[in-house]
Parts: C-alpha cells; structure tokens; sequence
C-alpha cells in the first residue's frame, strides 16, 4: 500500500465498497453525533466522509486535534444509508469506517475560516495566503488560471505560435511606467530593468527570422495598483506576427479569445468577427477607449445648444473652448429625487463641478436649468437625445478630456445604477485607428501610446501630414470595460 | 522609425541611445510584422467573475505593492549592498522605520 493513499478525497464511490483504502487529507470539519465522530476529510481534488467509532483505540485522542491538520487514515469503504447520501458530493454515496489513522501535520488555531467562505480582512487573507488558498473559491479560481493558461499555449501553438522566452533582466526603457531596477554587482553603478512588456524583444525576434512568437510573458511596472491590474506584476499573452497585417492579428485573437471564452464560461458571447469601433468613435460615444459595450448608453455632443443660453455655467465653459456632453436614459424620469441627487454626488466624486439634468416627467420638464433654455433650445435637446415623456438627459459641461472622463464615469454609473449592464454577456471590441500622437498636458506633441508602431500611411503621411491627424496600426482589445 | 521620433521630439541620436537595438536591427531587413498582447489577469478576472485581480493570482501583492507572506520588499544586509556599491539617502520617516 501507497506510504499515504490509495485515492484521492474526490474519487470513492459506490463501486469502491467494501474496500480497504488509505486516503490522506485536511480535516475539513468534524461533526459529534451521539459520541460516533464524523469527518470531512478534504484535498484538492474533494471530501471524503470518515466515520470514527468510539471503540476505536486512537477516538479519544481524536478531540485534541484541529480543523486543518493533515490526517491519514485507512479504513473501509461503506454505502451510507439512503436519508444520509449527499447528491452535492461526488462521494456522497460512501463513507470510510476508520480502521487506522495517523496525523501528519498538526495544525495550530486557525486565523479565519477555511471550510466556509466567510469574509474576512483581505490583509490577514494574504498574510496567510496559503490557508486562504485552501479556501474553495480561491482554490478553483487558481485551478481555472492554470486550465485557461494551459490552452491558451495549445491553441498557440496549434496556429503555429513558438513560445521563446525574452529575458527578464534587461535594460531600462524610457518610455511608458517606471522601472524596477536591479543593481549590478559587477558593473558598479549600472543597473538592469525587469521588463515592463517584452515590446523591443518581440521586434527582435521578427527581425531575426521567427515567424510567430507568443510568451505567457510577466511584465513589471512600478506604478499604483488599479482594479483590474495588480501592481508591480502581472502576464500578457505576447504575440507578435511577421509578414502580417492588422487583420491577421484580429483573426488570430478572435479566434483563440472566443474559444478561450466558450470552453470557459456560460455566459453569451458574440461570434467573430468582433465590432471594431475607430479610437475617436469611442471617445466621442463612450469618452474612454475602454467602453462597456453591454451598457446602451452613449454619450452625444449638444455643445452648441448651449453656445448662447442663459444658463451661464454651461454657457461659460462652452466660451472658454470646452464642451457639453449628454447621456439620454429612457425611462428613468419616475426615479426618486434622492437617484437624481446621488447623481450629482457622484459626478462631483469624480471631478465633475454639477451634472445638470432634464427630467420629462408627466407632461413637464422638470430640471433646476430648464428656466435657463427656451421652448426652441429644450425642443432640440430632445431631438438630440431621442427622448420624451418619461426620459431624462444627463449634461457634463466641462474641457473635453474632462467632459470625456466624467462622462465615461457617469454612463457607467447609470448603467450600473439603473440595471442595464447584463451580467451574463461578454462584449468584445476592437478599438481600432489610435491616433499615432497627441499633445501632452504642455501641449508638446508626443507619442500617444506605442512609440514603434506603424503609421497607416507609412512615411507618406509622416512625411505630409498634421502629426496629430496620422492614424497608426495601433489596436487594443477591450471585452465589458476592460 | 528615425522620423517617427522626430516628430515626437526625439533626434536621431536619441534613438540611437535609447533603443540602440531596434535602430540597429531595423538597419538589416526588418520585416513588416504585426502583434498585440492582451493582458492575462483580465481575461482570467472576466472567466472567474471576479472583479478583484487579487483573487485570480495565487501570491498577489496588496495595493502598496507589499507581499505581505513573504514580507517583500524588505531589508538587506549591509554586505549585500556593498556587493552592489549601494548607500541608502532615506528619506526622514523610512529611516525611522528601518531604525524601528
């Protein structure tokens, strides 16, 4: 027999019955019932139940022990009575009677619950990362990390990716986030950098005659943490094509991206082709080339409505060079004073100065700014947003990259708030034609994001055209806003 | 590539200097070539449903970028930064804590 078991915690069943087992594990949880002791024994793979009778010669030891020290026990495979099966457990069926055990790790009192998900302090969760990993929900999304990165490199591979590694101490880069520098020992003074994408290396490879390269690569920036990017470190899935244009790239990524997310997940997905929505298209309905496309918001331009109105708050941004945005959103006009003012905090949590609103409520324009605007200019407005009775218009009067900014903010906020994000759909885009520069905030013109990608009209257009009007070969993927 | 970076500012010899590799590879037959690098965390993030990054990646640092398992960053030896010709210039509060 096995030093510590013959199966798994996750694979006993009926047919196993009548066996003799060894089976190691945590102790999930122990149950008294009239003096006969019941264990969940837990591993990776599931729980096992094991049934420990009080003549047993090692029971009495059995109430020192602590939930989550490593048991092993051998034992014999029984069918539970009928009222006591667990359907949930694909070895709900059995039960091991303990004929022997042995513990293998003691575990001390433990600093939160692993057996349940139960919130804790997110700081004592990563102090005692591995007992917190032991936890369900985490363990499965680690195993679901590893299957999604596994296919990732065969549906690589399978379209005739090569994975080559780049090296990770390399030289400092100077455009994009800071460096983490490391120090050389034997070239006083000069420092290596851990890369922050494998950009320049990737080129390289190109240039020395590989066809296809991918990498699960790690990337390091030395920047503050986001939402959705953990700071110091994270991976991409680098590719780089050669002889290639734009749309092999897409086909490439839509087609492994759209199996990754069948295989999966449940949730609806559009089939490829996915939409491809041009940089300034995005930014004009959306303010953000990372727009929630389950969310039917959009955000439209009324600027010159607002040129020469009375109302001076708008009036005055609108004289200064800056701009009104408006969301319309049908049918929100019956939400509560309290929805309209939340609004407004938000929008001002956010850099906003107001957020006005037009509210259509039961025949009349119900809005702090509706005396400032005549019959002709409310009539546009509602033109403009496709609205009536029963609809309210959102405006953000501000310089246009804040206008876009909170903007982005508040469409996503009344999507949230007013329940039109689906939670069940992915909805992937392309945002396509990044502008190859803009202008800085001291108005210097500078790469806009990629400094080696390929201007659309290659030299000819660096050669004659405005360098703010050059469109480049510069792409992102964005799926729900991120 | 050159022109690009004049437009931006930069003068042929600060792209030499700054990216002396691709000014020199790109001197030798660079075929055109196309790529992306979608980030893996997100999709990860997007197939778990989980809106917190921290909770797809096993040993995640916290928001101030500390390990707090392994207590990364942490101290060195001073030999260690004598191996590497280092001297600290802390600021005022950092010494404190280093003294603590």
């Amino acid at each position: 027999m096995h030093r510590y078991r013959t199966h798994t915690c996750g694979e006993l069943t009926k047919e196993n019955v009548d066996q003799t087992v060894k089976i190691s594990g945590w102790i999930n949880s122990v149950r008294d019932h009239g003096g006969i002791l019941f264990i969940d024994l837990r591993d990776h793979y599931g729980l096992t139940q094991i049934v420990i009778d009080p003549s047993q010669p090692f029971y009495k030891g059995i109430e020192h022990w602590r939930v989550e020290s490593t048991v092993c026990f051998v034992g014999k495979v029984v069918s539970r009575i009928a009222e006591a099966t667990n359907s949930k457990l694909a070895t709900g069926e059995i039960e091991i009677v303990a004929e022997e055990m042995e513990l293998l790790g003691e575990a001390a009192v433990i600093p939160f619950q692993v057996a349940k998900d139960e919130e804790c302090n997110e700081a004592l969760r990563l102090e005692y990362r591995f007992l917190d990993l032991r936890r369900q929900s985490l363990h499965n999304n680690i195993i679901l990390r590893s299957k999604v990165i596994a296919r990732m490199r065969e549906l690589m591979t399978g379209l005739g990716f090569m994975e080559i590694q780049a090296p990770i101490l390399t030289n400092s880069s100077p455009e994009g986030a800071r460096d983490y520098l490391v120090p050389s020992r034997v070239h006083p003074g000069k420092f290596y950098a851990l890369p922050q994408a494998p950009q320049q290396f990737k080129q390289l490879l190109m240039t020395s005659g590989f066809d296809r390269y991918f990498q699960i690569a790690p990337c390091f920036r030395d920047e503050d943490a986001r939402a959705d990017r953990s700071p110091g470190e994270f991976y991409q899935l680098d590719m780089e094509m050669a002889f290639a244009t734009q749309d092999d790239v897409f086909e490439v990524n839509e087609e492994v991206l759209y199996k990754l997310f069948t295989e999966f997940s449940d949730k609806q997905i559009d089939k490829p082709p996915f939409l491809r929505l041009p940089f300034r298209e995005a930014m004009e309905k959306y303010g953000s080339d990372k727009p929630d496309l389950r969310n039917p918001l959009i955000m439209q331009d009324a600027t010159e409505l607002f040129r020469d109105c009375d109302f001076k708050a708008f009036a005055g941004v609108v004289a200064s060079g800056g701009v009104v945005k408006t969301i319309a959103a049908k049918g929100c006009a019956g939400q509560s004073r309290k929805f309209f003012d939340d609004m407004i905090k938000f929008a001002q949590s956010v850099g906003a100065k107001g957020l006005g609103y037009l509210r259509w409520n039961e025949g009349e324009v119900q809005s702090p700014i509706a005396k400032f605007l005549s019959e002709e200019t409310l009539n546009q407005l509602k033109e403009l947003g496709g609205v009536g009775d029963g609809d309210v218009m959102f405006f953000i009067a501000d310089q246009l990259k804040g206008a876009n900014e909170i903007g982005a903010a508040v469409r996503d906020e009344l999507g949230q708030r007013l329940d039109l994000i689906d939670p069940d759909v992915f909805k992937f885009c392309w945002i396509v034609d990044f502008p190859m520069y803009e202008l800085d905030d001291d108005g210097k013109v500078e790469f806009s994001h990629n400094p080696f990608s390929m201007p659309q009209g290659g030299m000819k257009d660096i050669e004659e055209k405005d360098p703010l009007d050059i469109l480049a070969f510069q792409y992102d993927i964005v799926c729900n806003g991120t | 590539m050159v022109k690009a970076f004049d437009i931006a500012g930069y003068d042929q010899s600060v792209v030499k200097a700054k990216f002396p590799a691709l000014h020199r590879a790109f001197q030798y037959g660079a075929p055109p070539h196309a790529g992306i690098a979608p980030g893996v965390d997100r999709i990860i993030m997007l197939l778990a449903n989980e809106p917190n990054i921290r909770e797809v990646i096993a040993f995640p640092m916290n928001q101030r970028a500390q390990d707090l398992l392994m207590g990364a960053p942490g101290n060195v030896d001073q030999n260690q930064l004598r191996d590497l010709h280092l001297k600290l210039n802390l600021p005022k509060k950092a010494e404190k804590e280093e003294e603590a």
